[in-house]
């Protein structure tokens, strides 16, 4: 658990080797040379680079001796697996075909489901800025069409190289259960198989998309790779990301009023386009927004919408390019005069429409929706929380209601690493966007070359659990590079993309162009395909959360909390927006998915999990059949036509699992979760308790059931003035500390179990280090709510320790007053691995 | 006058050289003419034959679409031609360029003091006249000014004659990275095919190039090649070619003394507020005592403007890398009537200060390496054209 591309323990994808032997003759000494070709497997989640020798590497050890390829996925879902062949000798060409795959009852997998790609690799030099685990080399990037590769003569290996091939599943119309059938290889004429096998999970990945995008592709790079930059081939790439679930920022480059209208129509009812752009309404200056034409067109669309009597308004937003980045663009003057803009012409729009309601032969419903629509309209930001962008702290004097705003923020995703950051996006915000471009970098998820390639698929698991609704990246088609005056040049090649001006290696380049290969269109990336399927899981995550809480509510749970109930899912993946987990992780989170999708369509769902400090609780609540822990019916109370049932699962293994089986009739399910590792107490009597005296004085008083804490009122600095932050501290250290908290001991989380004994206060957990000369960093902040117990976990997981070992835990408390004192009491400090 | 300042710029290269040691490329073309000592050979760059070939050409700007044209009609040689299809996109024009560089096919054409003159054929598939301008684009950015040519309806030859003195005077012609051709869109769309473009490689040297300038001069525009020492800018490549004409003349009405610079501008985008900028070069600047100006002196110029009010400003690029710009006549410049610009080392100083271009106890003198004058805004339609004559420095004159 909590491993970055780590060792492999269960891998969905199993794997093969397969080693050919050809005898050929050398014509000049007449001697036998023993020629081989390695065939192993991979899963589509991580990258096998061209140049790397991954024989000897343990991390890779079950693919790399893998002996066949097996692919996991729910209906109606893409999903990919790699064969990788690794030949001792210069290729000439080999080919790949796949067979139908079988099922039970007849039933199949066409081979035409099965695509294949060849891999093209990019030569990285130089890691990305600012990464810590750049891998540089040859990476895989370009998915080029298998028949392509074989008309352009790409179907040759170098010695020794790594040669990936990619197939993609596609379960459009396939039953759920296993299927199995064969990859034939022909490499310099002799043959080799690889057995395929896929799972279909009985789930099904919903037609329509919901997570909104934005990707802006932009025509000048069409036009210098593509040598087209006419409206058809925009087109062409616009519907093209639509199988991507992915939409590029606007359906249309022209500024003709018919030709957006047209477009709009076309594409709303397509259930892969989430989201759609309102009209340009630059001003002449491009600088700033016409209100006339703002104006103009939300009452223009209003009437499209009656007109349609379709609600156009629910895929609608605004990207305010104008003000893009404002603290970086130094357009921050404008951010609040471009939204009370907006917002009169909204304002204005709704008016008139109300007073000519009667004019609009329209049901009150949909008359209400696009009023709605035009009220919460996504007006898209993007920097982080501002409170001095808010329109509580610029009304007008005197106030005009007309001109209040609500801001979308469209932040980095790393602003939603901590919990207080992300409420103040969630709070104040319409709707949370998040983008990502250069910055941040690993351990956050990146689309950069030189990363690993998962995150960029658990960047739509992050946005599920965090409520986030749009994801904006500002290019899918850059391809640039400087020459040596700094001036922009086109890349000659549009698929050595190694010298891209950008810090970050293929940052804003998602797609190759197709022209190269005749192909009408963009070539894919592995990159956009994990992109893709992060939109999928998304939808599966979505399907199997709106059916908890359906289920969660008619049972009665009024404070059911989905991410609670989800937890398990993410824990091993990321913590916050950090990437903390590696692809073997990823293929138990995936089965897990699949396990609570089919115990939601079954009327079950995990209704609680408690972090114990020696255990965990899981509730389960069952609508309908009786849930089983090692074949005996668990403790349960009944819960309406239902029954709660609690399961406690001890942590003192290395690893914990829940596994039940729910019962339903003839029928019975299987189930099972990872809880984590084992957990131990650090000895109290061993910790030092203490403060910054000059902040605030401490005492303490040690029970049976922990360490009471006294926090004095904070002082004032000598000269009179308040400290920066207003906290009371507390300071914990001592050898159980730091020779625990350490790289090599393996603990993936700590436990702060705190009694609050009075009012409710924020809590920042920080540490020093003991390499990290004086440097405070943060774990974690979080809300301890009035006279509750808590505990206070935190991720090491994802830290290098490159600090050294945790020399203090240091706790600052904010409370309303801080100016009197106040008391916690710590219960427990626990470890967990 | 009297001469005192002589500054020689030898623009020479090595006098004999292989002709085929600038390209490994089997599948260029060759022809060979002698001549005297001079060795002339017809290199073909590209013959678009395929579409390796057809990357060689990037497309830029404007609306349209390139692809390979197979259809024996519409080439020459080789197999075939690059089709452009333009359309028209509020008017922008499309760049169509054509690299000298390449690492895929392997060759290299940069050094220009090695050309001498550039060949295409075009085939105008339209009944219409089409306009296309052709420079070349070094690898700094910059550009040399356009050529225009006007495609009749059939095949057209293009031909520009690198003037490699004249040339070498404003740029480094030895890293010119694209052969640039721009195409104006009509009101109906057009497809023009682009087949065999050519460089004629000579072994004779460049001719040495003696400029001089007085003292106190800066450019007076008396010597024939100062037609060279002021090149054009605005905001992009496209907007350039909107210039439709620049020279000196001896037109009495338009000159101060002996002749005048003049240039003729067309309107930018009203949108963008264009303006278009002469910089002076920096080789020619180099011959100019910057490093002795003072605040006490002035640079002076005259300047006859023939459109309407327009703005006028100067600028002055510094060591820093930096420009720092003072507005000039109250930023507005009579029509019809010549007019002495007059800038003052001090406002220039002011400036540099408030940009804060100059270090503790550096002179304005230590800092200054060009000057550039620009006038605009284009927010309407008209033609400009100025004359331009006697850029001099004028010790001591502030204070006169």
């Amino acid at each position: 658990m909590g491993k970055l591309l780590s060792r492999v323990r269960a891998c969905t994808l199993s794997a093969v080797l397969l080693t050919a032997t050809v005898l050929s003759a050398c014509s000049s000494k007449e001697e036998t040379v023993e020629k081989s070709v390695k065939l192993w497997t991979a899963p589509s989640y991580i990258k096998i680079y061209q140049d790397i020798d991954y024989s000897k590497d343990e991390a890779y050890t079950d693919w790399y001796e893998s002996t066949e390829l097996n692919v996991s996925m729910f209906m109606n879902e893409k999903e990919g697996g790699q064969v990788i062949v690794t030949p001792d000798y210069d290729v000439d060409k080999y080919t790949v075909s796949v067979s139908d795959l079988t099922g039970k009852d007849g039933q199949k997998i066409a081979k035409e489901n099965v695509t294949v790609y060849n891999q093209k690799y990019v030569d990285v030099l130089v890691p990305s800025k600012a990464h810590t685990n750049s891998i540089i080399g040859m990476v895989p990037d370009a998915l080029l069409p298998f028949e392509k590769a074989v008309e352009y003569g790409e179907n040759k290996i170098g010695k020794n190289n790594n040669q990936g091939i990619y197939l993609e599943v596609d379960s459009k119309d396939v039953s759920a259960g296993e299927y199995t059938g064969n990859i034939q290889l022909t490499v310099d004429n002799k043959t080799h198989n690889v057995p395929l096998t896929v799972t279909v999970w009985d789930a099904t990945v919903s037609e329509e998309t919901h997570l909104k995008s934005s990707f802006l592709l932009r025509n000048q790079e069409l036009l210098e790779n593509e040598k087209d930059g006419t409206d058809e081939m925009y087109t062409t790439y616009y519907e093209q990301f639509v199988d991507y679930r992915l939409n590029i920022t606007k359906f249309t480059q022209s500024f003709d009023e018919e030709t957006y209208i047209e477009g709009l129509r076309k594409y709303y009812p397509e259930p892969g386009i989430s989201t759609l752009h309102f009209p340009r309404c630059e001003d002449a200056s491009r600088t700033n927004y016409d209100e006339n034409l703002v104006k103009y067109w939300f009452k223009r669309l209003a009437e499209i919408c009656f007109e349609d009597e379709t609600n156009y308004y629910s895929k609608l937003y605004y990207y305010l390019a104008i003000i893009d980045e404002p603290h970086l663009t130094k357009t921050e003057d404008k951010v609040v005069p471009i939204f009370k803009k907006f917002a009169v012409a909204r304002h204005t729009t709704i008016r008139e429409l109300q007073e000519n309601r009667a004019s609009y032969d329209v049901s009150d419903e949909l008359f209400n929706a696009v009023v709605d629509g035009i009220e919460n309209f996504q007006l898209l930001l993007t920097c982080a929380y501002r409170a001095d962008f808010l329109y509580e702290n610029n009304k007008s004097t005197p106030e005009n209601p007309d001109e209040e705003y609500v801001i979308t923020w469209c932040p980095y995703m790393s602003a939603y690493n901590n919990e207080i950051d992300a409420e103040k996006h969630r709070n104040e915000g319409i709707a949370e966007w998040w983008y990502s471009c250069n910055y941040p970098v690993n351990p956050y998820p990146t689309y950069h070359l030189d990363d690993a390639i998962l995150p960029a698929r658990l960047l739509s698991w992050m946005a599920y659990e965090h409520n986030v609704v749009g994801n904006l990246y500002w290019r899918v088609n850059y391809s640039s590079e400087e020459n040596a005056f700094g001036v922009r040049e086109t890349v000659e090649d549009p698929y050595d993309i190694t010298n891209l001006t950008q810090e970050t290696n293929g940052e804003g380049l998602l797609v190759y162009p197709g022209k190269p290969y005749g192909i009408k269109g963009f070539v894919p990336s592995l990159r956009l395909v994990a992109i893709r399927d992060g939109m999928e899981d998304y939808e599966v995550l979505r399907y199997a959360g709106e059916k908890c809480k359906q289920i969660a509510k008619d049972a009665g749970y009024a404070d059911f909390d989905l991410n609670t109930t989800f937890s398990k899912l993410y824990q091993a993946l990321y913590s916050g927006t950090k990437v903390t987990g590696g692809p073997d992780d990823f293929t138990e989170s995936r089965e897990l998915l699949s396990k609570i999708a089919v115990f939601a369509d079954k009327g079950t769902i995990i209704s609680d999990v408690q972090n114990k400090p020696y255990s965990t609780i899981v509730k389960v609540y069952v609508s309908n059949g009786t849930l089983k822990v090692n074949g005996k019916e668990a403790n349960f109370t009944v819960n309406g036509s239902g029954k709660e049932y609690t399961v406690e699962i001890k942590q003192d293994k290395e690893t914990n699992y829940l596994k039940c089986t729910l019962e339903q009739g003839s029928e019975s399910f299987d189930f099972e979760m990872l809880i984590g590792g084992e957990k131990k107490a650090l000895d109290l009597a061993k910790v030092s308790f203490k403060s910054n005296n000059k902040v605030n004085e401490i005492s303490t008083s040690k029970g049976s059931d922990g360490v009471t804490v006294t926090m004095g009122a904070l002082k004032l600095k000598e000269d009179g003035s308040k400290w920066e932050d207003e906290t009371q501290r507390i300071y914990l250290s001592g050898d159980v500390l730091s020779d625990t908290l350490k790289k090599g001991k393996g603990v993936t989380a700590i436990m702060i179990e705190i009694e609050n004994l009075g009012e409710a206060f924020d809590l920042s957990v920080k540490y020093t280090g003991t390499r990290s000369s004086g440097d405070v960093f943060t774990f974690t902040e979080q809300r301890i709510e009035a006279n509750t117990t808590a505990i206070v976990m935190i991720e090491t997981s994802v830290l290098t320790w490159d600090f050294g070992a945790v020399e203090q835990l240091r706790l600052h408390l904010k409370y309303d007053d801080v100016y009197q004192e106040h008391a916690i009491k710590i219960k427990s400090l626990i470890c967990a691995f | 006058m009297k001469k005192n300042l002589l500054k020689m710029l030898t623009l020479a290269c090595a006098a004999v050289f292989v002709t085929t040691s600038l390209c490994s490329c089997s599948k260029q073309e060759e022809k060979q003419e002698e001549s005297g000592a001079r060795i002339i050979t017809t290199q073909l760059l590209n013959s678009f034959s395929s579409e390796k070939e057809l990357y060689q050409a990037i497309l830029s700007n404007g609306y349209g679409k390139m692809s390979l044209n197979k259809d024996k009609e519409y080439y020459t040689t080789g197999s075939g031609s690059a089709a452009l299809w333009v359309a028209d996109n509020n008017g922008t024009p499309m760049l169509f360029r054509q690299r000298l560089e390449s690492d895929v096919l392997g060759y290299d054409y940069t050094d220009f003091t090695k050309v001498k003159d550039v060949r295409a054929s075009v085939y105008n598939a339209s009944e219409e006249e089409v306009q296309v301008m052709f420079a070349l684009e070094f690898s700094d950015g910059s550009k040399s000014s356009m050529k225009k040519y006007t495609l009749q309806s059939g095949w057209n030859s293009l031909h520009y004659d690198v003037d490699r003195e004249m040339l070498s005077m404003q740029f480094d012609i030895s890293k010119t990275m694209y052969l640039a051709y721009t195409f104006t869109p009509n009101e109906t769309p057009y497809t023009v095919y682009v087949d065999d473009i050519s460089l004629s490689l000579t072994t004779s040297a460049m001719q040495e190039v003696v400029q001089t300038i007085e003292k106190d001069e800066i450019c007076s525009f008396d010597k024939n090649y100062q037609m060279s020492v002021f090149s054009l800018h605005c905001y992009s490549t496209i907007r350039m070619a909107y210039f439709a004409d620049f020279g000196l003349t001896a037109n009495p009405d338009r000159v101060k003394s002996g002749k005048a610079f003049y240039v003729t501008t067309k309107a930018g985008m009203e949108e963008k507020g264009n303006w278009y900028w002469m910089k002076l070069n920096s080789k020619y600047s180099e011959m100019i005592d910057w490093k002795s100006l003072t605040e006490d002196d002035v640079i002076s110029f005259w300047v006859y403007n023939e459109g309407p009010l327009t703005s006028l400003a100067f600028s002055v690029l510094t060591n820093k890398g930096k420009t720092v710009q003072v507005a000039l006549n109250n930023g507005k410049m009579k029509a019809n009537s010549w007019a002495e610009m007059k800038v003052k080392l001090s406002d220039i100083k002011a400036a540099a200060d408030a940009a804060k271009q100059l270090e503790k106890d550096e002179k304005i003198g230590d800092i200054l390496t060009g000057i550039n004058v620009g006038w605009g805004p284009f927010d309407d339609v008209a033609q400009k054209t100025f004359y331009f004559d006697e850029f001099k420095i004028e010790r001591g004159g502030a204070k006169a």
